[in-house]
């Protein structure tokens, strides 16, 4: 009967496990392989060089850097998702007018293809032609060398990841609607002030979605590249850089596949174990 | 539309912060749209539109950029649709030894970033001679959407009563029957949900395409954004009509996804890492 | 029902994709030769050209030109962004595209896919005899000797310099201010177009971090012209005291006002752009700019300025002037190619042949064929014909080669030479940081 179950199982799983067979684990063989050499893409030339490009990943400063950045952009996301996103979708849920629009407009920049938003919220950043410094002029503030500095280059990414915050209006929208909050009724009518009800009441019961967002938000930002890859491209001085776009760019030049798949092994390491902790603190709860 | 959160702007004062602040805010949402369409009509004018639209640029024409990206997103959705209803159907209604954590394995690559797998994937694509094909791209995207898929799935379906699928089994229909008469069936609105996401997601991926479609001819949108770039010349006129493509490029993203919200919403929020 | 028809979109798709797929060369199948195939008789045989230069409108006359006069043989071209190109190309060529023709950057590129290109030695059966003396010796042997194991496999179109000044002579005329010489000529120009006209910037260029290597290297050049040629081979240090001054004389040029900081947030195209829209009066840019200088082309690409002159970039502190320069658009015929004939004869027809004077109207490049006379009709006014003169000699000046390290370029020489201009870094610290870097193994291809 065990058996018959394992078949079956096996069966419906065959092609899942082949998805994962090749892309995952063949994938991060190759990858481990060429992590050992110097090599071009078309793997021809290689020559091993033992562990030699970890250390030379592990001991650059940009790296570090980029693994830093990363954690540093997850934390602001969570802060806007936890802040913006929630206040917003509390506001889309009480009936509001347009609430479509609304919605909408706040989840465009998620949805649309990142190249072509970060593209032109780059365009946007120029010193002194750029619409965000024709903005701020007009409001007395500028001209703000956004990408010339690491402060203001930060805020400008910061910006775009806070324009990103549809994801969190999604999950908690979608939470409002099936909690009960009637409680703010009666809150009403204790004479409780809407600033209160914010905070004390409405944040405090939605703590479920919190978690969610949380996490999700922290995995995607894993996978987060084309942001930065289409906005500063790391600058200033490549301070701005993610892992993503560390990988990406140390592919460029002579035989450097071998070293950005060094960085690549210790990006996913990183995140797998991340992953792998959060999947292990779930099952400890559930249990 | 009555709502007890409506209490939240019953003071009028309160009210007029919050329209206050939406309208502010998607004022502020809107304005990279706004500069995106005024620096494509400042030189040339709407013509541009039209201009931009008729021509190739760099061999790539925005239509068949679009054609391309479609052909993509939607083998990407059948390929994650197919795979994770399987894989959901295992996972809920087989009970097998290993089950869960064999779960737990596969959800622990929601972590994986595309681009830390650029090398090998084009080291596999080479070998399985996929390369210049849309599939090639399909099936990395597939992979890297695979364990989003097996969690929404698997939520969904630990919600359809045993009985229902034990009750065809009865009938002394196997698995395989139960799948497909029933459990298919029932899966459905996930299923859509997960084909809408799956689409969004497929036509916002710049990094596979542009590893892995290399004829012009076949350049998705995204991609085009990056490939189109270098035709348009350094005049005024040139620059307001690659503004025009940017925008043009977004308009079937934009239809698209506005068309399909409801189910993108309803899936995003399906599949989250629930405790 | 609906699953069924899901399973038969999905065979149809698949059906859709499958069967013309490559393998991209992984694991080496563009490396051997391919058999030549002859086209049947009144068959058009189709060449696939790859480049990221010149601009596309300058090459499609060109090319229509060749198909006219070549009337069995189509070309088909596609056209990157330089630094993308760098990419493609050898993924593309390792990948075993079936390219004809690639352009290479003779400086950038050829080691990187030498591997997958035929040596010109292969088909020069295929162009006329003694076709080494139609060129100038140089740029060939640049070529030549900028391969690794010193075989030539790039023909080169012509040859280029950098950093080189436009000026919108027009707009200069109008304030009575001369072709400056000397930075302290420009600093007076400068603040004459400031004073006159807020509006306009008074010197544009890139602000990307590859650029400011081509404008440092530019400057050292002017009083160490072997700057750059030792720091590549790795005769000097680069901090040695000759960096560290360029370094503080590049910063200098901005803490002067000659240069404001607000032009590093200009990219890609945009310098150009505001340049060729009358809201710059200077340019400073890559010699391949000149087709400004062309009354034709500027009609043609709707810039709107009267008139354009060029010079060297002006002197600091009493050198001489200088750019770096090299041979530039390399043609190449790859190994996969199946039509080298056809590809030899498009590449005669561009290096040596009536291509030439077809593409070199646009001024991009000093043409490597030596009987090339620049059209009268071209350059006419005055301040053309000098600019045109001035950016030739200054790229037959001697100077080093325009030569990077791309993947130390990228990473971490641009970055550190605008933290320096930025003030972020003291020129003596980035120095020695681009030293630490330079011989940590990351980068050097040594």
């Amino acid at each position: 009967m065990r058996s018959k179950a394992l078949g079956a199982a096996a069966l419906f799983l065959l092609p899942l496990l082949a998805f994962y067979g090749v892309y995952y684990l063949y994938a991060f063989g190759v990858l481990v392989d060429a992590s050992r050499t110097r090599t071009s893409l078309s793997f021809t030339d290689a020559t091993v060089v033992g562990w030699e490009n970890f250390r030379l990943v592990i001991t650059d400063e940009l790296f570090l850097r980029a693994v830093l950045n990363n954690l540093l952009f997850a934390a602001v996301s969570i802060a806007a998702a936890l802040t913006l996103g929630f206040f917003l979708a509390v506001s889309l849920a009480s009936g509001v007018r347009l609430r479509r629009f609304f919605f909408t407009v706040f989840l465009l920049p998620s949805l649309i293809p990142l190249s072509l938003f970060a593209t032109v919220f780059g365009r946007m950043l120029e010193t002194d032609d750029g619409a965000v410094n024709a903005l701020l002029g007009v409001v007395g503030i500028g001209p703000v060398d956004w990408l010339g500095s690491t402060g203001p280059s930060y805020a400008a990414l910061f910006v775009l990841l806070v324009y990103l915050v549809g994801l969190p209006i999604m999950y908690y929208t979608s939470d409002l609607a099936t909690t009960n909050t009637a409680v703010l009724e009666s809150a009403m009518i204790d004479g409780a002030g809407s600033g209160h009800m914010y905070r004390l009441i409405l944040f405090p019961m939605l703590r479920n979605t919190h978690k969610t967002v949380i996490l999700s938000v922290l995995l995607g930002s894993f996978r987060a590249f084309d942001v930065v890859f289409f906005s500063t491209k790391g600058e200033p001085g490549g301070r701005t850089q993610i892992t993503g776009t560390y990988i990406y760019n140390t592919m460029l030049g002579e035989n450097r596949i071998g070293y950005a798949s060094a960085a690549a092994v210790i990006v996913l390491v990183f995140a797998l174990a991340i992953s792998a902790l959060q999947v292990l603190v779930t099952r400890r709860r559930a249990r | 539309m009555s709502t007890p959160l409506r209490a939240l702007r019953q003071r009028r004062r309160d009210s007029v912060a919050v329209y206050g602040i939406l309208l502010a805010g998607a004022a502020l949402w809107l304005f990279p749209l706004v500069t995106a369409v005024r620096a494509s009509i400042a030189h040339g004018g709407v013509a541009n539109y039209w201009t931009v639209l008729t021509s190739t640029y760099n061999g790539v024409s925005l239509l068949g950029a679009f054609v391309n990206s479609l052909i993509v997103a939607a083998l990407h959705a059948i390929l994650v649709c197919g795979v994770g209803a399987l894989a959901a159907y295992a996972f809920s209604k087989i009970r097998f030894p290993g089950r869960e954590t064999l779960y737990h394995a596969v959800l622990i690559f929601l972590a994986v970033p595309g681009v830390a797998i650029i090398v090998p994937v084009y080291w596999i694509t080479g070998q399985l001679a996929l390369f210049n094909t849309h599939l090639g791209v399909a099936l990395p995207e597939a992979a890297l959407t695979l364990p989003f898929a097996v969690l929404m799935l698997r939520n969904y379906a630990d919600g359809i009563p045993d009985e229902l699928l034990e009750a065809a089994r009865i009938d002394r229909a196997g698995h395989g029957q139960a799948f497909w008469h029933v459990f298919l069936p029932l899966c459905r609105p996930a299923l859509i949900n997960l084909g809408a996401l799956s689409v969004m997601w497929s036509l916002q991926d710049f990094l596979f395409p542009s590893m892995i479609l290399k004829r012009s001819d076949l350049s998705t949108a995204a991609q085009a954004v990056r490939t189109i770039e270098s035709s348009f010349g350094p005049t005024p006129e040139q620059t307001s009509q690659y503004f025009a493509a940017l925008v043009l490029l977004a308009v079937p993203v934009i239809v698209l996804v506005v068309g399909g919200l409801r189910f993108i919403t309803q899936g995003i929020t399906s599949g989250g890492v629930k405790e | 029902m609906r699953a069924t028809s899901l399973i038969g979109a999905l065979v149809v798709a698949l059906g859709l994709t499958a069967g013309c797929g490559d393998s991209g060369g992984v694991g080496g199948a563009g490396e051997k030769p391919a058999t030549q195939k002859t086209a049947a008789a009144g068959e058009p045989v189709t060449l696939k050209y790859w480049t990221w230069f010149p601009p596309e409108s300058t090459l499609k006359t060109t090319i229509a030109a060749f198909e006219k006069s070549n009337p069995g043989i189509k070309i088909e071209l596609r056209e990157f962004e330089a630094a993308d190109y760098q990419k493609q190309l050898p993924l593309a060529l390792s990948g075993g595209e079936q390219l004809d023709i690639v352009g290479v950057q003779v400086s950038a590129m050829t080691n990187s896919v030498h591997e997958q290109l035929r040596p010109v030695s292969e088909w020069e059966a295929d162009l006329p005899a003694g076709w080494r003396d139609k060129l100038a010796a140089s740029p060939v042997a640049q070529s030549e000797k900028i391969a690794k194991d010193g075989v030539l496999y790039s023909i080169p179109m012509g040859s280029i310099g950098s950093a080189i000044m436009l000026s919108n002579t027009a707009m200069l005329g109008e304030l009575g201010v001369a072709a400056p010489k000397t930075m302290d000529e420009l600093k007076a120009a400068v603040d004459k177009i400031k004073a006159a006209k807020p509006d306009v910037k008074p010197v544009v260029f890139s602000g990307e971090p590859y650029w400011q290597e081509e404008m440092l290297f530019t400057l050292s050049g002017q009083t160490a012209p072997t700057l750059s040629d030792d720091l590549l081979a790795g005769r000097k240090p680069w901090n040695a005291p000759q960096m560290v001054q360029a370094l503080t004389d590049y910063k200098s040029l901005f803490d002067k006002g000659i240069f404001d900081k607000s032009v590093l947030s200009l990219k890609g195209n945009r310098p150009a752009e505001l340049f060729g829209s009358g809201q710059a009066a200077f340019l400073i840019d890559g010699s391949w700019q000149s087709s400004m200088l062309s009354d034709i082309y500027r009609k043609a690409n709707k810039i709107s300025i009267a008139d354009v002159g060029a010079s060297a970039v002006p002197v600091l502190g009493g050198g001489q002037p200088a750019a770096r320069a090299f041979a530039e658009g390399g043609l190449s015929i790859p190994k996969a190619s199946q039509h080298v004939k056809e590809a030899a004869a498009f590449i005669q027809f561009m290096t040596m042949g009536p291509g030439v004077a077809e593409w070199a109207k646009d001024l991009v490049l000093v043409p490597t064929f030596k009987d090339f006379q620049v059209d009268p009709s071209v350059l006419t006014s005055q301040s053309a014909k000098d600019g045109y003169g001035a950016v030739i000699q200054v790229i037959n000046g001697g100077g080093s080669a325009r030569d990077s390290n791309q993947a130390f370029l990228n990473q971490v020489e641009g970055n550190a030479i605008l933290d320096v201009i930025r003030g972020e870094t003291a020129p003596d610290k980035a120095a020695d940081h681009l030293q630490e870097e330079w011989s940590s193994g990351r980068y050097a291809a040594q």
